[in-house]
């Protein structure tokens, strides 16, 4: 009769699950920047000790969400919680997509600037600097205001509201793509053009490039994006870099669960890991498994978690 | 040969008052009603063919000559079945074509007709010997068998060697050679011919009309020919039909059309004509006594065969074998009858 | 008569958008649609979306469960041959479609697909494309014999596939994605989509063009209705069927490739789009490359297959089985070796041919050099060209752009110099090219983004009038409307004007280049196999370069279309110069035309329509541009589709999709119409070029 009733419940459980059979490896989304790479791959390293099979799925950083949602991918641990659309909270409002915690990077957002740009404009960082030199940043487009490139316009329009907000003498261009902001700051360098760009971090192109951002006002607490002045101006409110997996991914692999609840990387070890890959021509996979070789201290923990 | 209850040879092949119109609201109806074929245009309909009657008769080579938008290609595909014609009867042995169904009409195509088109109709795909196995294929007729009837036929117009290659890598005169063996393969009893030597060079299409008389001289099929080459429908019919707009104008032998034709459109034709190579020396040799020491000749001599020896003599004895008759004919009749033709262009001319 | 009443047209026309530009802060809502009586439509879609995606969501699930298998099956057989043997098969395919030429082609194309490292990634596109390419044959070709068949079913298929043809990719990526789920089937079904319906034209074209002879000569043969269509109609329509299956493999790979942006396959699309990402110029490029090889391979493979002489097939030729023999014994050799030789299952990292950064740096050594020279050209294009059509003559020309201001005096002599330019045409009996000029000098002059929106309506449905009839007129009209009510107008408008830029210098520079070709058989050597390239790369790669040389914005997103848009304006130039009718050229000679002259009034005016049909093309090509041009920051209807994509929003994106197909075909109604009247006039015939 117990015997019975486990056998049916596991039944169900496996309906449930639906595709979730235990030689399913478990599926890590797989970005396209080399950042998220690093963390999927040594997520995806540790979860192999725990006898997982795990298999990369290259997924765009929008449509990874509907994959998630679906079950189609299970895994994704660097997930960036700002411009996502409808599709992302959707999912984690009904349950489909279910955030574990934050990865441990301090992600940060705001203008960025070469450093010969203080001597165009020595008042900098200090945002109140770009009321009197703005002409600094000018091209013949935007002239007399400044030339600052924002996101893509499907990002949002941020930057576009904080000029607004701030009455600040620049002129909003949107980029595009992350490719065209890359390339337009590396030509920009190249030539000692001046330049000043909207972009985020931790990213690799500051493991390359020397670049210095914009300062606000010390504020206390989160800054209120949408209700600063000149005055209280503190710039843009953190976005969040979450770790999540699909809905039935904790019953499925519980352990799995629980060292990736564990696991945290920060920006100094993920930035350097970058460099050895963008620079130094390492593969992720190597810089990887490297890391996981020589930091057994500091993953020991998430695995023993798991245990 | 078979026979129609009066004891007349019966036709092979009847076209009894066939007429295919084109238009909106163009059938039966408009003929029931007796209308003319001026009327019927003038009512905004296209006359492709009006009132179409001739008799084909077995192993006779019966030649449809008309200009283009004459409606003999229209009239061909009626008798074929290729276009739906409007009203009349198609009688094949006795049976009317038209009354056959769909099943009834493939199964006479596999096995009682052929056709021949101007552009060839050959399929691009098929080698020679693939093209002219096609209807046999059709039939379901074996690989082995099918391509052996197939190479059989392919020696008899003379392709032999030819047999892989495909239509492009074969000349104008070698792919109607192709065509006429596809429509040979089936051993049919009746053969259309729509102007299947138009498309050649002068040089080859006589080639080929004679090549043709020479099959038809072993086979002894039904022909219907399709031409708009007034000659070659000389050179090769034994009757012959002119079409103007649609309606037969007149049905005879060759020079029955050129001694006596029925309007001028046709006298026009017969312009063009070489008069001493059609005109034999019975049709114009008048019933006067054979002086002496006149060489005589048979009635079915060409007039150009004589030239010579009138050049140099009054006149030359005639000499029909099969009657007996025998009449006399002089330069002087020779002049008389060219110069009918020559008159009438001057007429035309004036 | 005629002449006069067109005339007339144009005259008022032109008064019309005078009149508009003029009182255009009275027209209200006419010359600037209000927002609130926007048509919300996209609320709607999304909710519509939403219940369907949730009714039969699990029905086409199941589909995408079913259509993962094939996709499974070809990469894991791509994947388990070692790429030697790969090779080797490609290669003999080549050889017998299109000789060796073909063969020593394919092999180098392949051995730097190894050699640069992403032979596994080009494997699985490849993959995609061999699943998805018979089944957009086998969809598109009874579609077609359907329409060949029913001349409803045709009135039905042919604007559908307009439709298909002319909404970007981008805009039905999301509905795929949320129909079938995330995975390689988004891929599929967007590459099946946009494959079918070449297919389709070429069958529809093909068994119509059969010749009525060889069906007769089938009927004759006793040929029961299915046997004519399968064994007459079809074998005789093979070769246009055979191109069908040319375009629709081309079509499948540049979708292959677009919807890599979904991710999932791990494909080569993937490698380009994320090196791009990068800003990584070197290797996007080099991953672009792949691409363009392997379009390039396929392409004459499948053409070649087409225009195959025939003496080569018979498969019953026993020299023809030994070699297939020969051939599955050296693949298996190759595969057993593998398993021994490392080398040939992967080749290893570290012998990997790497380029890219040398590129990069050369590039960039190349901006910094020259930027003073650059920036000079982008800022003459911008402040003489780009702006003065944009926003006007009245807002372009300032102090800072131009010297000078756009004072009342200036306007004045503006106006003067236009009105001498049109009298002296009138005076010279060209009354309509005066009419049409003052028309432009008056839209130069408002600009083209500023216009009231029932005055630019009133220019392009004129114009469709005029040239295509009542019919084009009311679909012109229907489409603005369209653009109008949907809230769409003014991204629609610099997609116009970026569209329009792009296509008028595409086109003079082209149709310049094609002349040259066609005139001088080095040039033509020069010009083909870059045109060749530009056309099968990715159009994501230009981007790059651009980027980095003239910097993000609209300058960069018009060279990037006219890098893409101008290939066809030469190919159509050229082609048709090169294939006028003999005897007219060698009549003209013996006239006693110089060179120039039979160019001018000759050959130039009888190549027209193939001119005006590369026209056609040209402004396809750079409609479908535009969608890219948005990933460098261009504000038109292409980022309003990413928007959609990005922000999983199905209704946004696809009234964007829909409002470019809408301009693409209303363009492509008038040119083509164009092209047809010019074709009527001088009695010919022009066939669009594959």
């Amino acid at each position: 009769m117990n015997m019975r009733r486990t056998i049916a419940a596991s039944a169900i459980a496996l309906m449930a699950t639906q595709t979730a059979a235990l030689a399913d490896p478990i599926k890590i989304a797989i970005n396209e920047w080399t950042g998220q790479h690093l963390s999927a791959h040594i997520a995806g390293n540790l979860i192999e000790k725990l006898g997982h099979d795990v298999e990369y799925v290259t997924a765009g950083a929008v449509p990874q969400f509907a994959a998630i949602a679906d079950g189609s991918l299970h895994f994704q641990p660097e997930a960036w919680d700002n411009n996502v659309g409808d599709i992302f909270p959707d999912a984690v409002a009904n349950g489909d997509i279910v955030i574990v915690g934050d990865l441990g990077l301090s992600p940060l957002e705001g203008w960025l600037y070469p450093p010969y740009m203080e001597d165009a404009c020595p008042g900098l960082p200090s945002f109140e600097a770009l009321y009197d030199c703005a002409q600094a940043f000018a091209t013949s487009e935007t002239f007399p205001n400044g030339r600052l490139i924002t996101y893509p316009a499907d990002w949002g329009t941020r930057s576009i509201d904080v000029i607004e907000k701030l009455d600040l003498p620049l002129k909003p261009i949107a980029g595009g793509s992350e490719g065209a902001m890359i390339a337009e700051f590396n030509a920009a360098v190249a030539a000692e053009q001046p330049i000043i760009m909207m972009f985020w971090q931790p990213h690799w192109i500051h493991a390359e490039v020397d670049a210095n951002w914009v300062e606000w006002n010390p504020s206390d607490g989160p800054c209120d994006e949408a209700n600063q002045t000149r005055e209280n101006a503190c710039g843009f409110t953190l976005a969040g870099v979450k770790k999540i997996v699909s809905r039935d991914f904790g019953e499925t692999w519980p352990d799995a669960m629980k060292l990736i609840e564990a696991m945290s990387i920060d920006n100094e070890t993920q930035n350097n890991l970058i460099l050895e890959v963008d620079q130094n021509g390492v593969s992720v996979e190597g810089a990887a498994a490297k890391w996981v070789a020589e930091n057994e201290d500091i993953w020991g923990p998430w695995v023993a978690a798991a245990m | 040969m078979k026979t129609s209850p009066a004891g007349d040879p019966m036709p092979k092949l009847s076209c009894r008052n066939v007429w295919k119109l084109y238009g909106p609201a163009a059938d039966k109806s408009l003929i029931a009603q007796g209308m003319t074929p001026e009327q019927i245009r003038d009512a905004g309909h296209i006359v492709a063919s009006a009132d179409v009657s001739f008799d084909v008769m077995e192993g006779e080579i019966f030649v449809i000559m008309g200009l283009s938008g004459s409606g003999k290609s229209t009239i061909v595909r009626c008798l074929s079945r290729l276009v739906e014609a409007t009203s009349g009867e198609i009688l094949l042995d006795g049976e009317d074509l038209l009354k056959a169904s769909s099943k009834e009409l493939i199964d006479i195509r596999r096995h009682k007709m052929g056709m021949v088109f101007q552009s060839f109709g050959l399929m691009p795909h098929l080698n020679v010997l693939e093209n002219v196995a096609f209807p046999l294929k059709l039939q379901g007729m074996g690989a082995k068998e099918r391509l052996e009837h197939a190479q059989r036929v392919v020696n008899l117009v003379g392709l032999e060697g030819r047999e892989h290659s495909y239509p492009n890598q074969l000349s104008g005169g070698q792919q109607q050679r192709v065509g006429i063996a596809r429509s040979l393969a089936v051993e049919p009893e009746v053969w259309f011919l729509d102007e299947p030597f138009s498309a050649l060079d002068p040089l080859i299409r006589r080639q080929m009309q004679d090549e043709f008389l020479r099959l038809q001289s072993e086979l002894n099929k039904s022909i219907v020919f399709i031409t708009h080459d007034f000659l070659e429908a000389l050179r090769i019919a034994d009757r012959m039909a002119i079409m103007k707009d649609g309606e037969v104008v007149q049905i005879g032998r060759p020079v029955d059309l050129i001694l006596n034709p029925a309007n001028d459109y046709v006298r026009e034709f017969t312009n063009d004509v070489p008069w001493e190579l059609v005109l034999t020396a019975g049709d114009i040799s008048s019933d006067r006594p054979i002086p002496d020491g006149i060489k005589t000749v048979d009635a079915s001599a060409g007039v150009a065969s004589l030239l010579p020896y009138l050049a140099e003599n009054d006149g030359i004895g005639v000499e029909n074998k099969e009657s007996g008759e025998r009449s006399y004919l002089t330069g002087r009749d020779v002049i008389a009858a060219l110069a009918t033709g020559v008159q009438t262009s001057d007429t035309e001319e004036a | 008569m005629l002449r006069d009443r067109t005339v007339f047209t144009w005259g008022m026309l032109t008064l019309f958008v005078a009149l508009c530009i003029v009182f255009a802060d009275s027209l209200g809502p006419l010359a600037e649609y209000p927002k609130a009586y926007f048509l919300p439509l996209t609320d709607p879609m999304n909710a519509a979306m939403r219940s369907f995606v949730e009714a039969f969501g699990t029905i086409f699930k199941g589909i995408a469960w079913l259509l993962d298998w094939p996709i499974f099956v070809a990469r894991t057989v791509y994947a388990y041959l070692p790429w030697p043997a790969t090779l080797f098969i490609v290669c003999w395919l080549a050889y017998l479609a299109n000789g060796r030429g073909l063969a020593i082609f394919a092999g180098v194309s392949m051995c730097y697909m190894v050699v640069i490292g992403y032979w596994p990634e080009t494997m699985n596109s490849f993959a995609l494309v061999t699943v998805s390419v018979p089944m957009a044959v086998i969809v598109g070709f009874f579609i077609g014999a359907w329409g060949f068949r029913s001349a409803r079913a045709h009135r039905v298929i042919m604007p559908s596939l307009d439709l298909l043809q002319t909404i970007p990719a981008f805009a039905y990526l999301l509905p795929i994605l949320l129909l079938f789920g995330f995975g390689a089937t988004v891929g599929l079904v967007a590459s099946v989509l946009f494959a079918f319906p070449p297919m389709v034209r070429n069958t529809i074209i093909g068994l119509r063009g059969v010749s009525e002879e060889v069906i007769e000569a089938g009927q004759m043969s006793g040929a029961t209705k299915r046997q004519l269509f399968w064994n007459v109609r079809v074998p005789s329509a093979r070769r246009q069927i055979l191109l069908g299956i040319n375009q629709a493999t081309m079509a499948s790979l540049s979708m292959v490739i677009i919807a890599s942006i979904i991710g999932g396959t791990n494909d080569i699309g993937w490698e380009v789009l994320s090196t791009m990402r990068k800003a990584l110029f070197g290797e996007s490029l080099l991953a672009g490359l792949v691409i363009a090889l392997m379009a390039m391979i396929l392409d004459r493979m499948t053409w070649g297959f087409a225009n195959r002489k025939r003496e080569l097939a018979g498969a019953g030729d026993p020299n023809t089985r030994r070699s297939w023999q020969i051939i599955a014994g050296v693949v298996f050799g190759l595969i057993v070796l593998a398993q021994f030789i490392p080398i040939m299952k992967e080749w290893p990292r570290e012998w990997r041919w790497e380029p890219g950064p040398v590129m990069n740096d050369a590039l960039q050594d190349f901006t910094v050099t020259y930027r003073l020279a650059l920036e000079a050209i982008k800022n003459f294009s911008f402040f003489f060209v780009m702006l003065p059509i944009k926003l006007g003559l009245q807002e372009a020309v300032s102090p800072f752009t131009w010297g000078f201001a756009m004072s009342p005096l200036v306007t004045g002599l503006y106006a003067l110099l236009v009105f001498a330019i049109c009298g002296v045409a009138w005076l010279r009996d060209r009354q309509l090219i005066a009419v049409v000029l003052a028309l432009l000098g008056i839209c130069l002059y408002g600009g083209l983004t500023n216009m009231p929106w029932i005055a630019l309506s009133a220019i392009f449905v004129t114009l469709a009038w005029q040239v295509g009839g009542r019919n084009l007129g009311l679909w012109t009209v229907a489409g603005m409307l369209f653009l109008v009510l949907t809230g769409i107008w003014e991204p629609a408008t610099t997609s116009i004007y970026l569209c329009g830029v792009g296509v008028l210098v595409s086109f003079v520079v082209g149709s310049a280049i094609g002349v040259a070709a066609s005139e001088n058989d080095t040039v033509s050597a020069i010009v083909r196999p870059v045109i060749d390239t530009l056309q099968t790369m990715p159009p994501f790669v230009i981007l790059i370069p651009f980027v980095m040389i003239f910097r993000i914005g609209e300058f960069t997103a018009l060279l990037a279309i006219i890098a893409y848009a101008i290939v066809p304006a030469i190919r159509y130039t050229e082609y048709g110069l090169r294939n006028l009718p003999e005897e007219t050229i060698e009549a003209a000679t013996m006239i006693g035309s110089s060179r120039l002259q039979r160019l001018w009034q000759v050959k130039l005016p009888l190549a027209m329509p193939s001119i005006m049909l590369g026209l056609n093309q040209t402004i396809m090509f750079g409609i479908s541009m535009l969608v890219i041009t948005a990933l460098v920051g261009s504000t038109d209807l292409g980022q309003q589709i990413y928007v959609g994509l990005g922000d999983g929003d199905f209704g946004v994106g696809m009234i964007a999709g829909v409002g470019m197909a809408v301009i693409a075909m209303i363009a492509n109604g008038i040119t083509q119409n164009a092209s047809k009247n010019m074709q009527r006039k001088l009695g010919m015939q022009v066939d669009e070029l594959a």
